[in-house]
């Protein structure tokens, strides 16, 4: 079992990641066109922070401050942003809560002009 | 039938069985459904009922679960049910100096949060009764508690039972207890930490420690939140700021090394706690917990970092 990728190290297109971070705010719902809720979280580990992207029902269960264990995400760059989702096969686990040292800074999914730019090259993913 | 079993085949008197119930209780009460709540405690009335030696550490484990400033069902369910053990089981309690003291602690400050309806009122007078029993029949082992007994006997003073205790506390100590010989001789007398922790759940202790130990100073904001949110968000809640206080004066004592870190100083969480205060009366009476010890202070006898 390969131990845990900190939140500094995730890039766009890498898959089969697994992460422990703890959940700093939850954002709001939003429906998507086929009629799924998505909500955008900020989490964070010792690293620094990134947004996660959670579904339906996961995405109405996590509260601030819970500490997660992220199994199979991949990460990718959305509207500018790097953003982290869960897998196929891949899962959320709340393993404890509070208990979790954190660094907000750098924020990671802060958009990041790199990241537009090989999109618009069709570079990342 | 299952307990008679488990008793028959116990060689050790029951000390797994013991640790295992504490071990439950402190770990996993919140996650346990209200069956086995309700189960856990039929199984300390069986173990109270069998003498079982211990079984007075679960009594005070139990007790520990019930929270300061929460007045929702299930903890209320709680107070009242190991009140009812507690005051059914009166002869074996008597012979444990320690419970006695711990349950008139527990008691006293939970009195304050039971008020405003009629359940509630009917919950207050059984504590009433039950502290007032034991503080007449056994005081010099509530004498034990020392300075925080005097804290909490202020907090509910206006009671009328509690009046005339207070009356015999300030001039006639003796009818008491012989060996008391007034209200400053327990003023002088520090409270053991043991009864500060008494009244901080296990859950709020490890959020507490982990503030004072691994959150750095600047980065405290979200875990405040966060436990306010779960702690302190009710009018009823505000109460439980003394508790918080005198915990983080009297227990929570960092080493040389934390202190001289940038982790999260004790002043800083009593300052979050005291400026959050939504309630005036919990609010002075919070500050009255922060000074407490600094009023009596005797160098020989107290510790620096109490205040």
């Amino acid at each position: 079992m390969s131990s845990e990728t900190l939140v500094k190290d995730v890039k766009p297109g890498l898959k089969n990641l697994n992460l422990i971070f703890i959940v700093l705010e939850t954002g709001r719902v939003t429906k998507t066109k086929d009629g799924h809720e998505v909500r955008t979280c900020k989490v964070a580990d010792k690293s620094g922070s990134i947004n996660i992207s959670v579904w339906d029902d996961v995405g109405n269960l996590i509260q601030p401050g819970d500490i997660i264990r992220l199994t199979k995400g991949y990460a990718s760059v959305f509207k500018g942003c790097l953003t982290l989702y869960t897998g196929r096969g891949g899962d959320l686990q709340k393993i404890g809560e509070f208990c979790m040292v954190y660094s907000e800074v750098p924020n990671f999914s802060e958009p990041n002009p790199e990241y537009v730019a090989q999109q618009a090259q069709g570079k990342g993913v | 039938q299952c307990y008679r079993d488990l008793a028959l085949v116990s060689r050790d008197g029951m000390n797994i069985v013991l640790n295992k119930i504490n071990h439950i209780l402190m770990e996993k009460y919140l996650k346990l459904q209200d069956t086995c709540r309700t189960q856990l405690l039929w199984l300390l009335r069986e173990l109270v009922k069998s003498g079982v030696l211990g079984a007075d550490g679960v009594c005070m484990t139990f007790m520990k679960q019930i929270a300061g400033g929460d007045v929702t069902a299930k903890n209320i369910w709680l107070a009242e049910n190991v009140l009812e053990i507690l005051t059914e089981q009166r002869e074996w309690v008597l012979k444990s100096s320690l419970l006695v003291a711990m349950a008139v602690y527990t008691y006293l400050r939970l009195i304050v949060d039971h008020h405003g309806t009629a359940a509630l009122q009917a919950l207050r007078q059984k504590e009433v009764e039950f502290c007032v029993c034991l503080l007449r029949e056994r005081f010099m082992d509530c004498f034990m508690i020392g300075r925080d007994l005097v804290r909490l006997l202020q907090n509910v003073a206006r009671i009328p039972e509690f009046e005339q205790l207070w009356k015999d506390i300030l001039h006639n100590p003796q009818v008491l207890s012989p060996q008391f010989t007034g209200v400053l001789q327990l003023l002088q007398s520090r409270t053991s930490r043991k009864f500060l922790a008494c009244r901080l759940t296990p859950d709020m202790e490890t959020k507490l420690l982990f503030m004072t130990s691994r959150v750095r100073f600047g980065q405290q904001k979200r875990y405040q939140d966060w436990f306010q949110r779960q702690y302190l968000s009710t009018p009823d809640s505000q109460s439980l700021r003394c508790d918080l206080i005198r915990y983080i004066c009297g227990v929570v004592h960092p080493s040389n090394e934390v202190l001289s870190s940038d982790i999260l100083p004790r002043w800083a969480i009593i300052g979050w706690l005291l400026t959050t205060c939504t309630s005036n009366v919990a609010a002075s009476n919070a500050k009255l917990a922060l000074f407490y010890d600094w009023l009596f202070f005797n160098p020989e006898k107290d510790s620096i970092m109490n205040i």
